[in-house]
């Protein structure tokens, strides 16, 4: 096992024994598993010369050796897109996807994978730290661990000083998305206002609905700005429009008018009238803490006709508890559970199922009078309604949970 | 929600943005600021006055530097700092960020244990149950919404003014001063002149501004804006300063009364509160070493666990950032402790904690000046000619003085013959 570490600044000597330089930066190819080594950078003075690897007889901590003489090197040119180790990687925060959290590159191990020489691992633990200050008796007495990340574990999120031909480093990996949108949430905290509007662009690129769950976990306003202005309109419109309207209509009212406007102009018809119609409440009430995704169904629907509809929208929706019974003018009329929907016999009329007696907060409502409702009930839901009784909404369990641990 | 924004959000966003820099400045005049100051005009009367205008434009410049770093990379100083001089550079620049830092933070305690003294009341007592109450609005992450309280606290400062003003000062005399340097080779002024660099321009003022601008997610076009947090931060700071030389030289430098310990500070604002000179002195000391005791600890740890790579943040448990909480809950702890110990020399540490500070000053100075003239960092908006020669040079006469001043029984000998 080799550290880039102790690499760089080494002294490189060709077969005849003569000096070519110092190690500046090693290079391997772009893999997802073992990028193999493919060159070294090589300085001599205010020279900088590119060896194949395939020139490279043996590397090691107090110098290395080539299998040619410098005389009949060829020019080697790095790719577009391979990582130069020291420049690209040693230092810089990456993610560590097995860990989702946000790690610093202390040291960089190479090993043999099979006959090749490859990028095993980087170091993140703060032994590396120490071993690299030339202490690691330190590291000893404290018993502080090496940790090591593999590479397939690795999400590169700094892209500061490289150029767009690298832009194949920012494929964003697989594994990522795997993650939870709030743990990517979290990474995302962690990182700079650059770094996470980058995240995101790649995470939207993906996926904009993936985007628009992670965008939905991050408490902070500021940062949600930032990543919201930093962003082309379009791409962020495309993102706001998968959000629930609910959600998006508290990032709305975080950001100028002026962007609002432009974003909600970008939308498609339907979804920014029901943001806008959102943004019209005042904060602090039913109205803007609600959700528009609700189910609702004429009263004469038949169970049938109610579940064929369910599949039909269901998609739209991250879950369903009930279904609301609502009359021509939308006036909430009863509700039906999804389990009920499941037992009674396909050919009932939704009017004879309902259960009538509601509990329902008025739009204008505070929260503590939502958070009495929903404790003294036990409800997983309640119905926002107008003075006309007409259906606005529903405030969910979640939703209220949020008023009592914004910062989880 | 309230859609009218158009005139309120640009006010609003000029007070946001009017943030990271004149905070910094408030908070620049602490307790050690206002020690310094208040000495060198006991001392030398209008004598280092001359120092306060060339400090506002390198304060400016410097501040100037750390925005555009702020804006163009949006990475913190720390950061910057280990990714492009690399591990064992970061390690001693942040190992001597940290010295100097836990220095001041022992001075804001002994801030605290002067006021408590004015006000008689038991400083064993008052200042561990304050530093655990600041400890506590700092892990709750509550810091931001005492902030603008604290800062309103500031504004007693304008006592000092004021009391510039009653005590009637030669103002032509002030004026020459301020405009013409005199300049003495006495080890004492070599020392204050680098202590009052020290507490003007400290290193962890470019940590924290950089860190809290990268963090409103300021950009590149937000940089006219950010020139006149810069500007206005630069000027208030020093103005201030010049007042505080001003009423202390009054009470003290003219009257030829001798300033030995830091109550006695109090006393150059009689003039306004006359009886309450020392209440007044004793609150704004509270004030000022409670807003720098929830900047510099944090800022400390943010940029070396920054630096690092450990887990950080108020938001993480302390299982989590172990190394965060710790270093956080180090400073603040071990500088109370150090602070109340019996006989603590008040004055003469102070004064000595802003020697090193300015010291130190040059380590931070240069990485940054190296790092705004990085053209791979910063494309075009690396420095101009007029601002290197000035930061590099000011960098080049700071390290000169403290070589001077730790030198100076050598430079003596060799020289003159005789110390």
């Amino acid at each position: 096992m080799l550290f880039l570490s102790q690499l760089i600044g080494t002294a490189v000597y060709d077969n005849t024994d003569e000096k070519v330089g110092r190690i500046q930066d090693v290079i391997v190819k772009p893999h997802a598993d073992n990028p193999q080594l493919v060159g070294l950078e090589i300085v001599s003075g205010k020279m900088k010369l590119f060896v194949d690897y395939k020139f490279v007889e043996s590397l090691g901590e107090k110098l290395s050796t080539l299998n040619i003489a410098q005389k009949k090197l060829k020019t080697f040119h790095p790719h577009e897109g391979d990582i130069f180790l020291s420049r690209d990687l040693l230092e810089r925060q990456i993610v560590d996807l097995a860990g989702a959290k946000l790690v610093r590159v202390n040291d960089i191990q190479l090993g043999k994978v099979g006959s090749k020489l490859c990028l095993i691992s980087l170091a993140v633990g703060s032994k590396a730290i120490f071993r690299r200050l030339g202490v690691v008796i330190v590291a000893d007495l404290f018993r502080l661990h090496d940790k090591f990340i593999q590479w397939k574990d690795v999400n590169l999120v700094d892209f500061t000083g490289r150029s767009k031909s690298n832009l194949q480093l920012r494929t964003l990996r697989d594994e990522l998305s795997q993650l939870h949108p709030a743990d990517i949430a979290n990474i995302i905290e962690d990182l700079n206002a650059q770094q996470s509007k980058q995240l995101i662009e790649a995470l939207s690129d993906v996926s904009e609905e993936l985007a628009a769950d992670v965008l939905e976990e991050i408490d902070e306003p500021r940062r949600l700005r930032s990543i919201m202005m930093d962003m082309p309109a379009d791409k962020a419109a495309g993102i706001v429009e998968e959000m629930e309207p609910d959600e998006a209509a508290d990032l709305m009212a975080h950001l100028p008018e002026e962007k609002a406007e432009e974003l909600l102009e970008l939308m498609e018809e339907e979804g920014s009238q029901e943001v806008e119609d959102l943004l019209s409440y005042e904060e602090g009430t039913a109205g803007a803490l609600m959700s528009t995704g609700f189910v609702s169904v004429p009263l004469d629907y038949s169970v049938q006709q109610t579940v064929t509809y369910i599949k039909k929208i269901s998609s739209e929706f991250d879950s369903i508890y009930y279904v609301y019974a609502v009359d021509k003018q939308g006036v909430l009329k009863g509700v039906v559970s999804i389990r009920t929907l499941l037992i009674e016999t396909r050919t009932k009329k939704i009017k004879d199922l309902i259960q009538p007696k509601m509990i329902t907060v008025h739009v204008d409502s505070g929260h503590e009078e939502i958070l009495k409702k929903l404790t003294k009930y036990d409800l997983l839901s309640i119905c926002v309604v107008d003075h006309k009784k007409k259906l606005l909404g529903i405030v969910t369990v979640d939703d209220a949970l949020r008023l009592l641990v914004p910062e989880a | 929600m309230a859609k009218k924004r158009g005139f309120l959000l640009r006010v609003g966003l000029l007070l946001t943005i009017m943030g990271p820099a004149l905070i910094t400045s408030i908070v620049d005049n602490d307790v050690g600021g206002v020690a310094t100051y208040s000495l060198a005009g006991a001392q030398f009367g209008y004598g280092l006055l001359w120092t306060m205008l060339p400090l506002t434009i390198l304060l400016f410049i410097i501040q100037e530097i750390t925005t555009r770093l702020a804006l163009v990379t949006r990475k913190g100083l720390s950061d910057l700092i280990r990714e492009q001089f690399g591990l064992k550079i970061a390690f001693w620049a942040m190992l001597s960020l940290f010295f100097a830092n836990f220095l001041l933070t022992i001075t804001e305690f002994v801030g605290m244990v002067v006021a408590f003294e004015i006000f008689q009341l038991p400083r064993l007592l008052f200042v561990p149950l304050l530093a655990c109450v600041l400890f506590f609005i700092l892990i709750r992450g509550s810091y931001k919404r005492v902030e603008h309280t604290l800062l309103v606290v500031a504004l007693l400062y304008i006592t000092y003014v004021i009391t510039g003003f009653l005590v009637k000062p030669d103002w032509l005399d002030v004026g020459k001063n301020i405009i013409v340097p005199s300049i003495s080779w006495n080890p004492d002024y070599i020392g204050m002149v680098i202590a009052i660099i020290g507490t003007t321009i400290c290193p962890w003022m470019q940590f924290y501004q950089q860190a809290s601008m990268v963090d409103k997610g300021l950009k590149k076009e937000d940089y006219g804006y950010s020139l006149v947090d810069v500007g206005v931060g630069s000027f208030v700071t020093n103005f201030v300063a010049t007042f505080i030389f001003i009423a202390t030289a009054a009470a003290f430098f003219f009257v030829k009364k001798d300033f030995i310990n830091l109550t006695q500070a109090a006393l150059a604002l009689t003039p306004v509160a006359g009886q309450y000179a020392p209440t007044l002195f004793a609150v704004g000391l509270l004030a000022t070493a409670s807003m720098a005791i929830l900047v510099v600890p944090l800022s400390t740890s943010y940029a070396i666990t920054e630096s690092f790579g450990f887990e950080r943040g108020v938001s993480k448990t302390f299982k989590e950032a172990p190394i965060f909480y710790g270093i956080l809950a180090f400073m603040i702890f071990a500088g109370v402790v150090i602070s109340v110990l019996p006989n603590f020399p008040y004055l003469y540490f102070i004064y000595i904690a802003q020697i090193v500070n300015g010291m130190l000053l040059p380590v931070t100075l240069i990485l940054m000046l190296l790092l705004v003239n990085n053209k791979q960092l910063m494309g075009k908006h690396v420095n101009n000619l007029w601002f290197n020669v000035l930061a590099w040079g000011f960098s080049g006469a700071v390290v000169c003085l403290s070589l001077y001043l730790v030198f100076q029984p050598v430079i003596m000998r060799v020289f003159f013959g005789g110390a």
